[in-house]
């Protein structure tokens, strides 16, 4: 059984461990001042809200991904799900007409694959880590079959369609972003307030605990697959919104943006700690590098480059924090 | 002894139902497609195969000490380009080849030290590598590497013969035999199935297990650069969008021949076995004229299975052990 | 309140057996409300058995339990639970990031009429609860922030608020300061006052003398005695504890006693030892004993380098060994066996002849290859030699049975030409013949020169192989006894025995 270590030493690492949530607001702070020196255009409100925009795409992914992981799991194939959602979205919209009935198809289909994810790892007992891999191709070569690599194009040009992800509610504030927000406050209350959220965090933080207590882990962990793929899903309405298109490469990558920016938000891959502020936050202060570097010209490569070197560092910081 | 029968089938069901499953798949592909058995085909499937069962046999001895490595997919893309990149600055393919192994042996040790000092489970650490080193590659080079040097040597490593025998299949076979002998036989073959099985005694028998992780990831690392190079050789150019999905077909078959996620168990002959099933299933794909995006999918429920009887047979292990 | 004085708790003929062991025979304990009764023993004398049993972790083979005169099941340990009796084990069962108050409530959040969680509600049941224990916490602190102290009263206000009528702790204070000592008497006080019926259990008498009001004392399984406190004292309790008699003598063949070989001075590790000084000589068998939390494998550890060292050197014929590693431990001639072989001992996927020659592989190696022909013999020839029962040496480790896993462990070492030898728990978990074996190998090693130190908590074995006696409590050396001086009291009172700055008022 775990112990429940950690007795009140006053050492710097205990002091981080505070970290969390302030020091991320400190770091967001640095980041918005650095960049609103450094460029001109970063702090203007037509920029500050297309931030907004862009960071609803991870966030809302991340906010069921948040879940996943507090409960003790991961599912690495939210990435290839972006572009396997969007294909009964377009072909139902193509040939009804409807965009309601086809963001409901593609949500249908998120929860569907987050069934056979949680069916992997609490029936079969697969390692989520080696599941979702499995899944992250399995997926993403299922999309080129059906489509042929060959992108579906949006043949309705409907409002609702376009406005998700690319208009704005008074020209200000983008749609996608009030859908963020929504998502956001509803999971923050259900994480914090309701016996469902906490047990979450029971099952991730002591498993054993939770289950000798009665807990039925296997089942919280089921739902939280579920839930973490129906808002991967979301996310993937709102990219076809934008791309005007079902592709087949939509997501590449997308899944390790994400599994980086809620690390560096403070939900360790362990499970059991972390809150969906602290995803919200580290969400947005890789939101601001991406659109800062963008504004100062910097390559997208580098973003790789820098992602893979933030998950290092934050990764291996937890693992500092773990070992005191 | 009773424990004895069922542990001894358990071993062997590994290389004899393997060998059964290959069979058992090239008689269904021959069914559909006969030139399934020409020697050109066999001999391609082999060569193609060569690329993987080099970097197999490295992901094979990591993965008997318990770690893993995802980013050999976005090294052997690195690798390529730089290779391509030395040996047209220099026009000498030795250099090249010096280039591309060296860039293998650095990001090894780089793999290893996140792994063993920063402490960062591998997986995590690698992908994450897999991300800086795919960035990486294109901030080396935007566009594809064109092959100026023209060299002979160069041409030849890929796509030379020796008699009827494609270098690459040469070069495989020669360090195939060689690290199964060095797995099985050696003091270092020894110490890494201790230190997959159970790393407090094997530290205790005085088995430095940092050091032996960092030197398991180099290598690792330098025989993906060596698939790599072979591929640059093959391809003419060096592609910065190669490789993907490598690490994949790599790690799938060698799970698939037996060798556990958990370390301290696992064979070059499985891996050897395992790899050739998934080649065999990608060529079945191709030659049968299935879309061929049916490899990643094939390939993606295969790992999935493989872990699945993995952790069956660690099931059925443990029930031996308690009783 | 209500209920004091009357029985609670009572168990009756319980018996629970364990492949090869029988854990617990015929026992009974009755618990009254309002009293603090303690339970003790040596280890492996059936109490943490009982625990689980009264927790509905085990299921009990024989015997009734009854609470408040009713014959009840526990069916799981929320079972149980639910039924009022709760158990503060020594790995507490908290949620590490989840507050003080979700913890106190932890089956059953208190809820708002529209299913949220009723903070406030909580949060203030909470700080009641812990004011009727004087703990005086803010209760939305997360409690991997809290020391194991305020940890430990966090778990018996969980009880309190599922009105729990019986409390029961295990070895409650082996990570507790005096002056957190002393506050958790007087919670178990206040429980006390409210009727709740306390089960400590602990080997630390002058704990127990303390704060409890009778004790009962098991011994090999076997209830021997339940006395009132002020009816008896510390002797008396002792001698229950281990008054078996030593039928079985040992053979000792060595003579002992040759230069100093082992030299430790003044080691101290960050969590448990603490200046632990001792010399062992070569052909001499020290035999360290201590009971649960006493520092044998932690000493054992920090002498070989296996963990970090904070302060004090180990020196082997007078050379230092460089401390956290345990190359330089092996190299100057030391050999560990570990407590927990599964764990740390056998590479399990290994065969016998491959598990044995791990830490001398060197000696078979010629160019880098291992000799397999010579690996092979000299594998045989301790086969023999100890009467290692393997079908043959290719044969996975796993499949041997705990004593020939033993014996193979120990041929690892006995392969080698060691100048020290440290051995945690040799015998445990191994049959009866099978222990009298490793004792005599123990009794050979010895005998060619080597010096031999020996953790154990089993008094026969202790008595039986040294020469020398070290007792340790607490992480440090407490007593040290010639084999001819050591009675099983004396270790015992020894073994109990705390330092003097640590002594109670």
């Amino acid at each position: 059984m775990q112990t429940v270590v950690n007795s009140e030493k006053k050492t710097t690492l205990t002091k981080i461990k505070g970290f969390n949530e302030l020091g991320l607001l400190i770091v967001l702070a640095v980041l918005f001042v650095f960049f609103s020196i450094a460029s001109d255009y970063f702090f203007t409100v037509k920029n500050l809200t297309n931030i907004l925009g862009q960071i609803a795409l991870p966030l809302i992914s991340a906010v069921g991904l948040s879940l996943l992981v507090i409960s003790g799991e991961v599912d690495i194939s939210i990435g290839s799900l972006q572009a396997f959602a969007a294909l009964p979205l377009l072909v139902i919209m193509n040939s009804t007409g409807s965009f309601l009935l086809g963001a409901v198809g593609a949500i249908l289909v998120g929860a569907g694959i987050g069934v056979v994810n949680g069916y992997l790892v609490t029936k079969l007992k697969i390692n989520s880590l080696i599941a979702s891999l499995g899944m992250y191709y399995a997926l993403r070569g299922i999309v080129y079959l059906i489509t042929g690599k060959v992108p579906i194009v949006d043949e309705i040009k409907g409002d609702f369609f376009f406005a998700i992800g690319n208009m704005k509610l008074g020209n200000i504030l983008p749609y996608s972003a009030i859908l963020m927000f929504i998502i956001l406050f509803a999971f923050m209350y259900i994480m914090r307030n309701t016996t469902y959220g906490r047990r979450l965090y029971a099952v991730g933080g002591n498993a054993e605990v939770s289950s000798l207590i009665g807990i039925n882990t296997q089942k919280m962990k089921f739902s939280a697959f579920v839930i973490c793929s129906t808002l991967a899903s979301v996310s993937a309405i709102i990219l076809a919104s934008r791309l005007g298109s079902a592709q087949h490469g939509a997501g590449q990558g997308f899944e390790f943006q994400v599994v980086a920016a809620i690390v560096l938000g403070g939900i360790s891959l362990e499970g059991g700690t972390g809150s969906l502020l602290g995803a919200f936050i580290g969400v947005t202060i890789m939101g601001i590098i991406q659109n800062g570097l963008g504004m100062l010209n910097v390559d997208t490569m580098w973003q790789l480059v820098i992602t893979g070197s933030i998950i290092i560092l934050a990764v291996a910081i937890d693992e500092l924090k773990k070992r005191h | 002894m009773e424990k004895t029968k069922l542990g001894t089938k358990l071993i062997l069901f590994n290389e004899i139902m393997l060998v059964a499953i290959l069979i058992l798949i090239s008689l269904v592909i021959s069914i559909g497609a006969p030139k399934f058995y020409s020697a050109t085909n066999l001999l391609n499937i082999l060569r193609d195969s060569s690329m993987a069962i080099i970097a197999g046999i490295g992901m094979t001895m990591l993965l008997i000490t318990g770690e893993v490595d995802l980013s050999i997919g976005s090294l052997v893309a690195f690798v390529g380009v730089v290779t391509m990149d030395i040996t047209n600055k220099t026009g000498n393919f030795f250099l090249g080849f010096i280039a591309g192994l060296g860039l293998g042996a650095i990001v090894g040790f780089v793999n290893g030290i996140v792994r063993t000092k920063l402490k960062v489970n591998s997986l995590i650490g690698t992908i994450a590598m897999m991300m800086i080193l795919r960035g990486g590659v294109y901030l080396y080079s935007l566009a594809a590497v064109q092959n100026y040097h023209q060299l002979n040597s160069f041409y030849m490593f890929g796509n030379g013969y020796v008699g009827f025998l494609p270098i690459p299949i040469l070069l495989m076979a020669v360090l195939y035999v060689a690290f199964l002998f060095i797995i099985n036989r050696s003091l270092i073959g020894r110490r890494l199935y201790a230190t997959g099985g159970n790393p407090v005694a094997a530290q205790i028998s005085g088995i430095n297990v940092d050091r032996l992780k960092i030197g398991t990831f180099v290598l690792n690392s330098m025989f993906a650069a060596i698939a790599g190079i072979i591929l640059v050789s093959r391809m003419n150019s060096g592609q910065p969008n190669s490789g993907t999905g490598f690490e994949l077909t790599v790690i799938a078959g060698v799970i698939l021949g037996g060798t556990s996620l958990g370390g301290g168990e696992g064979t070059l002959v499985g891996t050897l076995i395992g790899v050739l099933i998934l080649r065999v299933i990608n060529n079945g794909i191709i030659i049968l004229r299935m879309n061929q995006d049916w490899q990643i999918v094939i390939a993606g429920i295969v790992i999935i299975l493989a872990v699945y009887i993995d952790n069956k047979r660690k099931a059925v292990r443990e029930k031996i052990i308690t009783t | 309140m209500a209920n004091s004085g009357s029985i609670v708790l009572e168990v009756k003929n319980i018996s629970k057996e364990f492949p090869g062991v029988k854990a617990l025979e015929n026992v009974h304990l009755s618990m009254k409300g309002g009293e603090v009764h303690a339970l003790c023993g040596e280890n492996g004398a059936g109490k943490s058995t009982l625990i689980k049993i009264l927790s509905g972790i085990y299921q009990r083979d024989e015997g009734e339990i009854l609470f408040e005169g009713k014959s009840v099941e526990f069916a799981s340990a929320h079972d149980s639970l639910q039924k009022g009796i709760k158990v503060v084990f020594q790995e507490l069962s908290l949620i590490p990031n989840l507050s003080v108050a979700e913890n106190v409530f932890l089956e059953s959040f208190p809820l708002t009429k529209h299913k949220g969680i009723d903070w406030q509600v909580m949060n203030s049941k909470t700080s009641e609860i812990l004011k009727s224990i004087s703990l005086d916490i803010n209760p939305k602190t997360p409690v991997n922030r809290l020391t194991v102290s305020q940890q430990q009263m966090v778990e018996i206000a969980r009880a309190l608020s599922h009105e729990a009528r019986v409390v029961i702790m295990d070895e409650p204070t082996s990570a507790l300061s005096p002056k957190e000592i002393e506050a958790l008497f007087a919670v178990i006080r206040k429980l006390k006052e409210m009727g709740i019926a306390v089960l400590y259990v602990s080997h630390k008498l002058e704990e127990v003398f303390e704060v409890c009001d009778c004790v009962t004392v098991f011994r090999d399984g076997k209830f021997i005695a339940n006395r009132r406190i002020d009816e008896t004292n510390t002797n008396e309790i002792v001698k229950d504890m281990v008054g078996r008699e030593i039928t079985t003598l040992f053979p000792k063949t060595h003579e002992g006693k040759g230069e100093v070989i082992l030299k430790v001075e003044n080691l101290c590790t960050e969590k448990k030892l603490k200046d632990v000084s001792f010399e062992l000589r070569a052909g001499e068998v020290i035999g360290v004993f201590g009971l649960l939390g006493a520092g044998r494998t932690e000493l054992a550890k920090a002498v070989f380098g296996l963990d970090p060292v904070t302060k004090g050197t180990v020196f082997v014929e007078g050379k230092r060994i460089k401390p956290n590693s345990t190359a330089s431990a092996t190299e100057g001639g030391m050999g560990l066996l570990t407590e927990d072989r599964k764990e740390e001992g056998l590479v399990l996927q290994m065969s016998v002849a491959q598990n044995m020659t791990l830490p001398s592989l060197n000696d078979f190696t010629s160019f880098g290859f291992i000799r397999r022909g010579d690996e092979e013999k000299k594998a045989q020839e301790f086969v023999d030699k100890i009467s290692i029962k393997t079908p043959s040496l290719k044969q996975k480790i796993m499949y041997l049975s705990g004593g020939n896993q033993q014996k193979v462990l120990l041929a690892r070492w006995l392969m080698k030409t060691l100048k020290v030898i440290i051995l945690d728990e040799p015998t445990r978990g191994i049959d009866v013949g099978a222990k009298a074996e490793i004792h005599k190998l123990i009794d050979d090693l010895a005998k060619n020169g080597v010096a031999v130190l020996v953790m154990t908590s089993e008094m026969p074995e202790l008595l039986g192989v040294s020469d020398h006696i070290i007792v340790m409590n607490d992480g440090r050396i407490t007593r040290e006894f010639q084999r001819d001086d050591a009675t099983q009291e004396k270790i015992l009172e020894a073994a109990i025995e705390t330092s003097p700055q640590f002594a109670m008022k």
